[in-house]
């Protein structure tokens, strides 16, 4: 058999399965936390180029597959033109409001930032990424992370030089967040790793679309006031204690690159 | 020629996996068992060469692809190799001599066996979209044709 087919005899076979099993089980006991660091480190380049790479191909094709939509989204822009300009008069007013307003999302500590790049996106563990710094660049688990003043998500595990991020559209990720000016609150979830959705909003609470959404900073490492997004269609049942709303944020969770991580 | 693109097909297809790793579009990061196909080429001459090739191959791409469980692919692989020899050894329909069709068997054995694994530790695969199908079958065609190239040609006098 040996040199004229691919099976393998039962001793080779056994041996294999017990010798992958060991793999795992040192995996679970952590043996091979030097050697990650290591590839990770020789290899970061080529991670973070091949992000990069695929990032920009990703925009190429949806580009080129949008195109025959361009246009009925042009005709659709200019009708929507002509109303910004007029509901554009009436926010001027409300301009001095909203001031006092934004004061809410001042932050309640003063914060460090530390720039860093994404460099991978785990496809096995969806809303997850690995970025390109870790614990020798003093970033520790339960760190946040933000794009623009957005939350973006949380350290999950630091190693020396690299550190794991699950980002607000995962589905373990929990966020409690809050209404601005009003005193709806609510839990900010991942849905199948590319959307957010707010739930747990109490029925008697009022909840809009359109209303901006900021963290409690209330049982969770997130600080208050990081803007969290805007609330979308609202979903409500009369048979439910309570309501959900898609949420909708201006930061690109499945093109992230360059990101900040907050230490307190 | 066999040696020279044994060489390439290990040191090479880790790094084309990472590379696609990267990528955003999932069926594309899905083709790690190009790897286990590849050295399937040597099992053929040198068996124990080629267990161990599979073993550190798929470790250390799932090492460097930050997988948090490390040993999977090479129990799916071994896992299905064990399965195609039970098949073969007790089946009295499929021939021994073809090689062609155990290798096939491995192969999409080790995809539902990584499948099955990744879904049961919580992890995702995207192993059965249809997009990794086709591109995991291309593979496979790829490979068993570069197998059959390699293939010395058989006396059909020898006895």
């Amino acid at each position: 058999m040996r040199g004229q087919s691919f099976l393998l005899t039962p001793v080779q076979i056994a041996s294999g399965v017990v010798i992958s099993f060991l793999l795992i089980l040192f995996s679970f006991a952590g043996t091979f936390d030097g050697f990650r660091v290591l590839i990770g480190a020789v290899l970061a380049g080529v991670q973070s180029d091949s992000t990069a790479f695929f990032g920009g191909f990703a925009d190429e094709l949806d580009f080129l597959s949008s195109l025959s939509s361009l246009r009925d989204e042009r005709d659709q822009l200019i009708e929507e033109n002509l109303a910004l300009e007029s509901e554009n008069a009436t926010l001027k007013t409300q301009l001095d409001d909203l001031r006092s307003v934004t004061k809410e999302l001042q932050f309640d500590l003063p914060f460090e930032l530390i720039p860093v790049r994404v460099r991978f996106y785990d496809q096995a563990r969806m809303g997850e990424v690995i970025i390109n710094k870790g614990s020798d660049s003093n970033i520790a688990v339960s760190d946040v992370v933000i794009v623009d003043n957005f939350a973006v998500g949380e350290v999950i595990s630091v190693e020396p030089r690299s550190a794991r991020v699950r980002l607000l559209t995962s589905p373990e990720s929990a966020v409690p967040v809050k209404v601005i000016g009003t005193e709806t609150k609510g839990l900010l979830r991942g849905e199948f790793g590319t959307g957010l959705i707010l739930t747990e909003v109490l029925n008697e609470r009022t909840l809009e679309k359109g209303e901006q959404l900021i963290t409690t900073g209330i049982n969770t490492s997130f600080p208050f006031g990081l803007n969290a997004g805007t609330a979308g269609d609202v979903i409500s049942l009369e048979s439910e204690l309570t309501k959900r709303a898609r949420v909708i944020s201006p930061v690109e969770f499945n093109n992230l690159q360059r990101l900040f991580v907050l230490k307190q | 020629m066999t040696t020279i693109l044994t060489i390439i097909l290990v040191l090479l297809v880790p790094f084309v996996e990472l590379f696609f790793a990267g990528a955003r579009i999932a069926s594309l990061s899905e083709i790690r068992l190009i790897y286990l196909i590849g050295l399937m080429l040597i099992l053929v001459k040198h068996p124990r060469s080629g267990m161990l090739l599979v073993i550190a191959g798929t470790l250390f791409v799932e090492l460097a692809a930050f997988r948090p469980v490390a040993g999977l692919d090479a129990v799916a692989f071994f896992i299905a190799a064990g399965i195609t020899a039970v098949l073969f050894r007790f089946s009295s329909f499929l021939p021994r001599e073809n090689t062609y069709l155990q290798a096939a068997l491995i192969f999409s054995l080790s995809l539902i066996m990584r499948h099955v694994f990744l879904i049961t530790s919580g992890q995702q695969s995207y192993q059965l979209e249809p997009v990794s199908l086709v591109t995991n079958g291309a593979i496979l065609i790829l490979a068993l044709f570069i197998h059959g190239r390699l293939k010395k040609p058989e006396n059909a006098f020898k006895n």
